[in-house]
């Protein structure tokens, strides 16, 4: 029997239940990684149709963890496979959707966004995961399977470099 | 870095239009459908097929090896190398008292006839004999070899071109 179905009468820990709390964080985090929507939009499909297909063993409460892991690798394969596009015709200018009410702080939230797009992949993922989605860095070590003091040094750098970015803005 | 504690609060309103609608949602269904329909392919046609082929293929190929292998075998084969004892009459180093070998041969104490019936003889020849465990078929014979029948049945071979006998169980 699927524990996953795409059936929207199937029970709560279903498709349809997870899509609706998962997939925006899903397609924001490889929008990220990507700085392409449709590109996220893709990935997001992807996740969800592996998970439809798959139908893994998730442990409650895991299920996003499980997401995320399986976004990033089609995100990182894309990154890769993209190679050329990215560096010979340039990178896609990372487009804000922001809300319609205007703050004192947007601008300076939309410069941490787009500078958080413009890390390293390797360093996005970690800042992402730890800030973003708020686990813990051991959580990111199990969901990268990267030792934690990769994971503590990666986040350590990456700080750095988004204050010297944020600082030249 | 106190902003990137606010990322997500950040990312929320920078991104904000950015969300897993309900049109991606039924995409995603549609392409469920399509997939799950392309999983009723009938059996025979996704996997029975492709695996026949490939065995057909994998069979097709070991009998092409074995039939190489068993040229090789009947090649070789010729070269006997069980010669129970024998040699021309006109041999000086053959055994003594042959008699002529068009219609006897001696070998040892026990001189053997020509069987009577040549076309029967050569029925023998193109049937199976042995020395010792080796089976013999009847293209290991020379043209013109001579083959006498023993009161044992055995047969005994005389290979024309040097005179060698053979001496075969049958």
């Amino acid at each position: 029997m699927s524990v996953y179905s795409s059936d929207s009468s199937s029970p709560g820990n279903g498709f349809s239940a997870l899509y609706d709390r998962y997939a925006t964080d899903v397609l924001r985090v490889s929008y990220y990684y990507l700085g392409n929507r449709q590109q996220a939009e893709d990935v997001t499909q992807e996740v969800f149709i592996k998970l439809l297909t798959a139908q893994p063993a998730l442990i409650e409460g895991k299920e996003k963890a499980w997401l995320l892991k399986v976004a990033l690798n089609k995100c990182r394969d894309i990154w890769k496979g993209s190679w050329y596009k990215r560096v010979v015709l340039g990178h896609p200018a990372f487009e804000l959707f922001p809300a319609p009410e205007e703050t004192d702080r947007i601008v300076e939230e939309q410069a941490l966004a787009k500078a958080v797009n413009q890390l390293p992949p390797e360093f996005k993922e970690v800042i992402l995961l730890y800030y973003y989605q708020g686990y813990s860095t051991s959580e990111i070590a199990d969901l990268l399977q990267l030792a934690e003091g990769t994971v503590s040094s990666r986040l350590s750098r990456a700080r750095s470099r988004l204050k010297a970015e944020l600082k030249e803005e | 870095m106190n902003q990137l504690e606010h990322l997500r609060e950040a990312t929320d309103k920078a991104l904000y239009g950015l969300v897993a609608d309900r049109e991606l949602k039924n995409r995603i269904e549609k392409e469920m459908l399509q997939r799950g329909s392309a999983d009723r392919v009938p059996f025979f046609r996704r996997k029975l097929f492709p695996s026949l082929i490939a065995v057909s293929a994998a069979l097709v190929l070991c009998l092409a090896l074995l039939d190489s292998f068993r040229t090789e075998i009947s090649l070789t084969q010729p070269q006997l190398t069980s010669i129970s004892a024998g040699a021309r009459k006109s041999d000086p180093a053959g055994p003594a008292g042959l008699s002529d070998r068009s219609a006897a041969i001696q070998i040892g104490e026990e001189i053997y006839q020509v069987m009577p019936e040549a076309p029967a003889a050569i029925e023998i020849r193109s049937s199976l004999g042995k020395i010792g465990d080796e089976r013999i078929l009847s293209s290991d014979y020379a043209p013109g070899t001579e083959v006498f029948l023993t009161s044992q049945d055995h047969i005994i071979a005389v290979r024309a071109e040097d005179g060698m006998v053979f001496l075969l169980h049958k």
